[in-house]
């Protein structure tokens, strides 16, 4: 039996937990895979620069089984939040599942030892907090990836559908792991040291010689996109460079809510973790 | 705090993506409807102001908008 988490105790979990509203607000707005025409795609006018694309985040997005592990395996005693990442897990999983498909249809074949290159485990951070945070963040920059492809124009018209499926998806999520991360901090017996916490994702994250230690999926991601010539002939490097930018500005100001603080660039991070560090 | 010293908020329909973030964020406050995201009703308290801005600041579209109260 695992022992329960003070912060993460509810008295009833009918009235108490916050997975039933997330798994209705999820419900409300989830796309099908049923909902594409795949026989409407254009294979000969999409060019080899989508096709790319589509590779560089179908990789990104393998990573799920291993990461659901490490959430089952640190928030195990958290009755509310394995509930609705039994839910994360189910949409998650179906991102990369869409990128095949699309794939697929020019013909892009991947074996099961391509899938399992994504089920690598690496070890959360030692704080909860923490982990949510880094949640909250890389799902808003992994939204913005995906909504600044899915506006390129030329893109194949699935593939722009995909993408701003997908997007919302992220961007619902990351408000979900807000969710949990408010509960969090509202039954925390150390505040501060969770705020700390917390700010301290936002740094590495924020700060261009730290982020290059960020090894999460989606900076992963951002940077290979940057990186890659072929990917920048379909989403050239300002459009992709501006939307992480704009995650970054926006991810400060959703942190600002959630924690109390002024917020509005890496400076006041510094700051504010200063100031609570004393 | 009187209400009409609160900021109101309205949503762009054309851009939203209707992923729900935002009524998951400020429930109560946004809601999704058939085709976009509505204002159900205008945030009464500072502590829904900060939901409503949360939403907003984690719509990835920019499709939410905030006015400040006119002083």
């Amino acid at each position: 039996m695992l022992p329960t988490d003070p912060t993460a105790n509810e008295k009833n979990i009918h009235d108490d937990a916050i997975f039933y509203r997330l798994f209705d607000e999820a419900e409300r707005v989830r796309w099908k895979m049923t909902d594409y025409d795949w026989s409407s795609i254009e294979k000969d006018h999409v060019s080899p620069a989508w096709r790319a694309v589509a590779r560089e985040v179908l990789v990104a997005e393998l990573t799920t089984f291993s990461a659901t592990e490490r959430f089952f395996a640190d928030f195990g005693d958290d009755v509310d939040f394995t509930q609705w990442l039994t839910v994360w897990l189910y949409e998650e999983t179906k991102h990369p599942s869409v990128f095949l498909r699309w794939l697929d249809v020019f013909g892009e074949k991947f074996d099961s030892r391509f899938m399992l290159q994504g089920r690598v485990t690496i070890p959360f951070m030692p704080s909860k907090m923490g982990t949510l945070a880094t949640n909250i963040i890389s799902e808003m920059v992994a939204a913005a990836l995906y909504t600044t492809v899915g506006a390129q124009p030329g893109i194949e018209p699935v593939l722009a559908s995909i993408c701003n499926h997908v997007g919302g998806d992220e961007a619902r999520h990351a408000a979900s792991f807000y969710s949990y991360a408010k509960k969090r901090l509202a039954r925390s017996e150390k505040p501060n040291e969770e705020k700390i916490a917390m700010l301290r994702v936002l740094d590495f994250w924020m700060t261009p010689e730290l982020n290059r230690r960020v090894g999460h999926p989606v900076n992963l991601l951002a940077n290979s996109c940057k990186a890659n010539p072929l990917v920048q002939e379909a989403v050239p490097f300002d459009a992709i460079h501006a939307g992480v930018e704009n995650a970054y500005k926006r991810a400060c100001r959703v942190f600002e809510t959630l924690l109390g603080l002024e917020l509005r660039s890496v400076k006041d991070v510094r700051l504010q973790l200063a100031a609570l560090d004393c | 705090m009187n209400e009409t010293s609160l900021p109101t908020y309205s949503v762009v329909p054309d851009g939203c993506l209707r992923c729900g973030a935002c009524s998951t964020l400020a429930p109560g406050i946004i809601a999704m409807g058939e085709k976009a995201a509505v204002i159900v009703r205008q945030p009464a308290t500072p502590e829904e102001v900060k939901a409503a801005d949360a939403a907003l600041f984690n719509c990835v579209v920019l499709a939410i908008r905030k006015k400040s109260p006119s002083l």
